[in-house]
């Protein structure tokens, strides 16, 4: 058997590392700014760019796919090599990964303040963007199978499984809801609209939190706990079942199980025995996890790199405990639209991806460079901060959620809404918002204490770009060490073509299942007579309420429980919205529903409204946007723009493009006039203001019109 | 509302049938696998991660 001489890629991990770093102080800094944002207004700086609707989109994709991308990346590339005993498959296609992936970050953080987005969470960024990043995640899947092909080591360890299905479901998802018909260079319309666009959206928002946030971190669970603890996984068996399990259910139990309920008893009950088994999955990975470090707790109690993993892994637990929790129809008729959400998001980010980030840099760090922690009192501290500043964040949250959902849907003897003041739910649990604050204050102070630490260590240490290694080269045998042929999943494990094939086909199965019903849907939305496409002045205006990003704040979806429809009116029907791309649903309620909100107000209400919020909802928290007033309307794309619309099957008429400057100018001047007849003098019947009122005022008025 | 648009598709049903079906079968064979599985094999795999020797100089 020939020994191989090789050198491992560490400059690449230290890329990605330094990166992770860096965009995690990022991502903690906007979020803090933003959750100084709804304590008061002020905080948003009376500047576009800098307003809440434009920085939590940034906040959020800073921490998805800046901070744990970095992570994820970082430590692929660091265990891949080290379990397959070979370098990276080419370090060109490592560096263009890189420089890629920071261009794709960048980029968003200059197109997102400026209001370019698509409007969808979590899939905010322009068409430009969205093909970017499929190039580059295409170079980072080539990088890894490219690197297992060429490996030394023949079995491939769990971690490598989750790589794998990681790369392939992440590209299936980020496609099929990047479809998307372009307008301009920085404007584009989701070919899906309303229900369906709905749909498709959850479908991967659910999955990215599956494979963007799960599955690559439970690799590197699988790598770097044994490592830190110096002891295999507690059961390589349960790994197996655990990841199988895991990557075929969360593709289709995802937001849907709950969603079809004409099934055969026989299935309804398989599927309820199923649900309380599917626990074992998630919980199967977090046991195997803590359960490594059994006998071991003297350590966890010394070493603050374990004290982080073992958070980590707990949180892990908890959100994947509270997360089907959350989908039971009773539960989520009370969390869902409230902070319950938030928190549950950031016991995940926060403590799952956080925490084993951490962890893993502290681990990783004074490896690379051939050295010690510069200080483990100082790694404690950060550890201490960083959980209370979890506990901090979200208990807060989750007593203002409760607080908040109870005061919606009181009602008082005379069946009247006890609050109907929005405005008075949101301040009473304003409380909450400033230990929230204080909250991330603590996690941001320890994450800085890391960084200093961290720096130190690196001082004092020196870097090994390459690090020379040797190993046996891989053999063409079908023999295994212990003389028998390899078979089932062992013989799986050892071809990993086969073994990607088969994850993309249980992913694909799982897809499927959920898409078929997607595309069916279209011809089964009941048509609603009444319901006409926007005018050209509306889809303006409708542009405007996407790049604001007003519907970080504000839902259109009003369910039909009696404390809605007495407080927003007729609850939503899906034949609504099937104008609407990209649908505007939302998921959080900051602030009221605004489905029906068209002929609520008067247009002056909303010009001053909109000017500053204070003149009409003393208290509120809501930005202004003195800006709408001056900005014009971009009128030369509109016929663009119902060209777009026609082609996405909106039924425009005939050469409809060609007189629809004509038509928005004029019911933009009729708005101008209503204006100026009700006491607002200042009105340019040209700018932003005026189509978004347009489209405010049409709002949910399709069926009122009806009845 | 959604359930109602899902639940008006005929046929509906048998998508999350067909996706149990293969799913339990799946999670039944997973099962049966493990339990199969030789202790050495197990081992060795289990221990794949700390055979590469990477200890802090420092240390
Ligand atoms: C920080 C969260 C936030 C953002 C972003 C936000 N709003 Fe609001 N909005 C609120 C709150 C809170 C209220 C309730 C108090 C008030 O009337 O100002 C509100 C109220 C409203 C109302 C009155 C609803 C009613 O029924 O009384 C309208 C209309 C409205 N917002 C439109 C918008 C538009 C358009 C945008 C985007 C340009 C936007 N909002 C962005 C928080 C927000």
């Amino acid at each position: 058997m020939g020994i191989e001489t090789f050198k491992y890629d560490n400059k690449i991990v230290k890329y990605f590392g330094l990166a992770t770093i860096i965009w995690g102080i990022v991502a903690f800094l906007v979020g803090l700014t933003i959750a100084l944002q709804l304590i008061h207004p002020i905080f948003n700086f009376k500047t576009s760019f800098l307003t809440f609707g434009r920085l939590r989109p940034l906040h959020t994709n800073a921490a998805i796919f800046a901070f744990v991308g970095n992570g994820i990346f970082m430590g692929v590339y660091y265990s891949l090599q080290r379990l397959l005993k070979s370098r990276m498959f080419n370090d060109t296609l490592s560096y263009i990964h890189f420089w890629g992936w920071q261009l794709i970050i960048l980029s968003a953080a200059i197109t997102l303040p400026l209001g370019i987005t698509m409007g969808k969470e979590y899939a905010e960024l322009e068409w430009p963007i969205d093909i970017l990043i499929t190039v580059i995640w295409v170079i980072f899947g080539i990088n890894l199978i490219g690197t297992i092909m060429k490996r030394r080591e023949r079995h491939m360890y769990v971690s490598v499984w989750f790589y794998i299905a990681t790369f392939f479901t992440v590209a299936l998802l980020h496609v099929v809801n990047s479809l998307e018909l372009p307008v301009s260079l920085i404007k584009s319309y989701p070919v899906f609209a309303g229900v369906q666009d709905a749909l498709v959206q959850w479908w991967y928002g659910h999955n990215a939190v599956a494979f963007f946030l799960t599955t690559p971190y439970l690799g590197l669970m699988y790598y770097f706990l044994p490592k830190a603890a110096n002891r295999p996984i507690f059961s390589y068996r349960l790994s197996i079942v655990h990841f199988w399990a895991l990557i075929f259910i969360y593709i289709w139990a995802g937001p849907h199980h709950l969603l079809y309920t004409s099934l055969p008893d026989w299935v309804q009950t398989l599927g309820v025995t199923f649900s309380i088994m599917l626990i074992a999955p998630s919980w199967g990975g977090m046991l195997n996890g803590l359960l490594t470090l059994r006998g071991a707790w003297d350590r966890v109690r010394q070493d603050p790199i374990l004290k982080f993993m073992v958070v980590a892994v707990t949180a892990y637990g908890m959100v994947t405990f509270e997360g089907p929790m959350m989908a039971l129809k009773n539960v989520n008729a009370l969390t869902h639209y409230t902070d319950w959400v938030i928190a549950h998001v950031h016991i995940g980010a926060l403590g799952w991806n956080g925490l084993l980030t951490f962890g893993i840099l502290y681990w990783l760090i004074p490896r690379l460079w051939n050295t010690k922690l510069y200080s483990v009192k100082l790694a404690n501290t950060h550890f201490w901060l960083a959980t209370l500043g979890i506990v901090f964040y979200a208990i807060p949250l989750y007593w203002g959620a409760v607080t908040q959902a109870l005061m919606w849907k009181e009602f008082n003897s005379a069946s009247l809404l006890v609050y109907p003041n929005f405005l008075e739910t949101v301040t009473k649990i304003l409380p909450m918002y400033y230990i929230r604050a204080f909250g991330g204050l603590l996690y941001i102070t320890g994450a800085v204490i890391m960084v200093i630490n961290l720096v130190k260590t690196m001082i004092i240490g020196t870097f090994e770009d390459e690090e020379e290694v040797q190993a046996p080269a891989l053999e063409d045998t079908e023999i295994s060490e212990n003389g028998s042929v390899g078979k089932g999943h062992r013989w799986i494990e050892r071809r990993p073509i086969q073994f990607s094939i088969l994850v993309l086909v249980a992913v694909l199965i799982g897809g499927l299942v959920e898409i078929i019903p997607m595309y069916l849907i279209k011809s089964n939305v009941p048509t609603i007579a009444s319901v006409k496409p926007y005018t050209p002045l509306e889809l303006q205006g409708r542009d405007i309420y996407i790049s604001e990003g007003c519907y970080v704040c504000h839902s259109q979806m009003i369910r039909p429980f009696r404390s809605e429809t007495e407080r927003y009116g007729e609850y939503s029907k899906s034949g609504e919205f099937v104008y609407d791309h990209p649908f505007q649903w939302g998921s959080r309620r900051t602030g009221p529903d605004l489905h029906r909100i068209g002929r609520k107000y008067p247009d002056a209400w909303h010009f001053n409204h909109m000017s500053d919020p204070e003149l009409t909802s003393p208290g509120s928290i809501m930005p202004s946007y003195p800006w709408l007033l001056k900005q014009k309307v971009d009128l030369d794309i509109t016929p663009k723009k119902i060209r777009a619309m026609q082609t996405l099957g909106v039924p425009y008429p005939e050469g409809y493009d060609l007189r629809a400057t004509a038509d928005l100018e004029k019911q933009a001047k009729s708005i101008a006039n209503s204006l100026g007849n009700q006491g607002v003098s200042n009105a340019q019947w040209d700018t932003k203001i005026i189509a978004l009122i347009a489209y405010l005022q049409r709002l949910g008025t399709d069926i009122k019109a009806q009845q | 509302m959604l359930r109602d648009v899902l639940n008006s598709i005929s046929g509906i049903g048998i998508f999350p049938t067909i996706a149990l079906l293969i799913f339990f079968a799946l999670f039944v064979g997973a099962i049966i696998y493990v339990f199969r599985m030789d202790k050495p094999y197990e081992k060795l795999m289990s221990e794949l991660p700390l055979k590469d020797n990477s200890a802090p100089k420092g240390e």
